[in-house]
């Protein structure tokens, strides 16, 4: 049995968050209130601080702020041996406990209101698929206090003695320079995100070159899907750090808002290694895993931001060894190239079929300008040919790139075309598996796996290439014999 | 029909799977029934206020839509056939298995460890025939155990919830 390092009689003890928290909701209100009066000088109407909108919104503020004080006055936090209970006693009362050993991670944020203050906030996260992106109780303190709470928590969580101070002084794991989150921040987007962000670019460029000028929609779309992410991507991992003590990983980032995550390598589900196309063209790849409880507004936690591909594999194998096996690169088999490219022809057969019927449909219905007639060709071209010829190049590179192969403890699901993921999913982490083969897969006796997890955002289910039908039913086979012969035991997830 | 499918005098497949009730077609067809006509009614409103607005593409979209439901029409006629056939489903105390699809076949594993919650869902199409179906919910997903007969359902949901009890026992 694993050495409880806390004294199980320790008394408790009771916080009550900062009073800066009820600063942060006042700055949001003078934030929107800052808002509308810019909003109401553009649009030539001047700033009013008298309008009915202001006003509005003023008493709504103060309501909140209001509500803000009777919240922070009345909710408590106490830190029992066993377990966090949480007392709000504002105008719903409510009582919630949280078993230590059900915790995922405790993680910091410090954002410039903590700046100002001195104070950190602490989130603590339970391992659940409900609400796993917001966190069970938020707390903030004197950072001081903070930390030694954070120390006192984390040994009950993890089981080992930690001390803020000397965690600081960790070694990183992998050395990130800020130009390395740069790069991240814009080749590490999925290939599709970065494709509809050059089409608006592209679209908001015509049209202030050879349209109307009214490109503002288009400008708006492409710098809130692309530039706005890049810009969030890069201030969220500016500085980053990793290390890991025994079975604890810690991550470190921030430029403004800086935040610290630290979670058990036993609430990871599955490790995944992501190279979107243009990363592939530089032969860089990225880490990410897959924590319930750990998620935020910015997606899975990232435990290595875009890097040299070898020196990813080398973190992977030195960070998560419990989920990387030597695979044999067995990509799918001869009977999948059927399936998998009719798939693909009968798609582009169908684009291209649209595409043509489009064009005679015009040209024998509408006489169109000059201009209409380019840019009639060029629907009929990015139709009948650009996309049909990217379907089958997908269809040939998913045949090349999709991998499955079963270890130990991990099975690896390599998926995508042009983009490319290796996932090392836990067999005792899938709750639902389902293998699917449609008629023309039936032929070959091949088939898809959807291996459904819990994740970081509820829960995923993951889809694999084309395998042999038999082989895919061995991973539910798997599952249920290390649940048959006590190779899954609850207690060593816990 | 394919050997996983294959039943005996019993009801049931060489491995041990069973079939559903036949009732279960009529509840398919008039489910079917009230989204064709769902459907078609969406269409024809859909057709007359958007004339003027369609313009010189009125026939083109009426000739596709049509097309489309009679395609359509074609899955909801012979698609209950086809499911009832294919539809087969295990219950141990280990696993819950559901092998079915009418274009693609599926075979769903959920281990019983895995079950967080089991619900027993009866539609008003269902009752009418007596039938219900199985909510099956795991952290990763729901399987669903479609168009048992109310006391089979019953009864199935609570050995799953007997077992899933059992296991939390076992563990406090």
């Amino acid at each position: 049995m694993e050495e409880q390092v806390y004294d199980e009689n320790l008394d408790s003890r009771t916080y009550r968050n900062h009073y800066s928290i009820v600063v942060q909701s006042l700055v949001s209100l003078l934030l929107m209130i800052g808002f509308v009066g810019f909003f109401g000088m553009i649009s030539g109407g001047g700033f009013n601080p008298f309008s009915p909108v202001i006003l509005l919104i003023v008493a709504v503020g103060l309501i909140s702020v209001f509500v803000s004080i009777r919240i922070w006055m009345k909710t408590t936090f106490t830190f029992g041996p066993t377990e966090i209970v949480i007392v709000k006693d504002t105008y719903f009362k409510k009582s919630s406990n949280i078993q230590y050993t059900r915790l995922a991670s405790v993680n910091v944020r410090r954002n410039i209101i903590n700046h100002l203050f001195g104070t950190t906030t602490l989130l603590f996260n339970v391992n659940s698929s409900v609400n796993s992106t917001s966190a069970e109780a938020t707390l903030t303190l004197p950072m001081d206090e903070a930390d030694r709470l954070r120390e006192m928590v984390s040994a009950r969580i993890f089981q080992r003695e930690m001390v803020v101070e000397e965690d600081k002084k960790e070694e990183t794991l992998v050395e990130i320079s800020n130009f390395d989150v740069i790069l991240h921040g814009f080749f590490g987007q999925p290939t599709r995100s970065t494709v509809i962000g050059l089409i608006f670019l592209a679209y908001s460029l015509i049209t202030m070159f050879i349209g109307d000028g009214s490109s503002l929609i288009g400008w708006l779309v492409f710098g809130f899907t692309s530039i706005v992410p890049w810009i969030r991507t890069i201030l969220r991992y500016y500085n980053y750090r990793i290390y890991r003590v025994d079975d604890t990983i810690t991550v470190e980032s921030g430029l403004i808002n800086n935040y610290r995550s630290s979670f058990n390598i036993k609430k990871v589900n599955s490790v995944r290694i992501r190279e979107p196309l243009l990363a592939r063209a530089m032969r860089k790849s990225l880490l990410e895993a897959e924590v319930v409880g750990l998620a935020d507004s910015n997606g899975l936690p990232l435990l290595c931001p875009l890097k040299n591909r070898k020196v990813v594999d080398a973190l992977a194998q030195q960070l998560v060894p419990e989920f990387i096996f030597e695979s044999n690169n067995q990509t799918q088999p001869r009977e999948s190239l059927v399936p998998t490219m009719l798939y693909k022809i009968f798609w582009a057969a169908v684009f291209a079929i649209i595409g043509v019927a489009i064009f005679l449909y015009v040209t024998n219905t509408y006489s169109i300008s000059e201009l209409d007639k380019y840019f009639l060709y060029g629907v009929v071209s990015l139709l009948s040919l650009l996309i049909p010829l990217l379907l089958i190049i997908h269809g040939a590179l998913a045949q090349k790139n999709r991998e499955f192969e079963m270890g130990q403890e991990t099975f690896l699901l390599i998926t995508g075309a042009y983009d490319r993921q290796r996932e090392y999913i836990r067999y005792d982490k899938v709750q639902k598996c389902d293998v699917s083969s449609g008629p023309i897969q039936r032929r070959f006796g091949v088939g898809t796996c959807m291996v459904g997890l819990m994740s970081a955002q509820g829960f995923r289910g993951i889809r694999s290439g084309i395998f042999r039908r038999d082989e895919l039913e061995l991973i539910g086979k798997e599952v249920m014999d290390r649940i048959r012969d006590g190779r899954y035991d609850y207690r060593r997830y816990l | 029909m394919r050997d996983e499918f294959a039943v005996d005098e019993s009801g049931m497949t060489s491995d041990g799977y069973h079939r559903l009730l036949p009732a279960c077609k009529k509840s398919m067809y008039v489910s079917n029934a009230i989204t064709m006509a769902i459907l078609i009614i969406l269409e024809a409103l859909g057709l007359t206020f958007l004339k003027d607005f369609l313009g010189d593409w009125y026939d083109t979209t009426l000739y596709i839509t049509i097309a489309l439901l009679v395609i359509v029409a074609i899955y909801m006629l012979f698609g209950p056939q086809v499911f009832y056939r294919r539809y087969r489903y295990r219950i141990d105390d280990e696993k819950a298995e559901i092998r079915r699809g009418v274009i693609t076949i599926t075979h769903t594993l959920v281990p019983i460890e895995r079950i967080h919650q089991v619900q027993v869902a009866k539609g008003p199409i269902n009752r009418m025939f007596g039938l219900a179906n199985v909510n099956i919910t795991t952290a990763g997903g729901v399987a669903v155990l479609e168009y048992l007969d109310i006391e089979t359902a019953e009864s199935i949901a609570s050995k799953l919830n007997e077992c899933v009890v059992g296991i939390l026992k076992d563990r406090d």
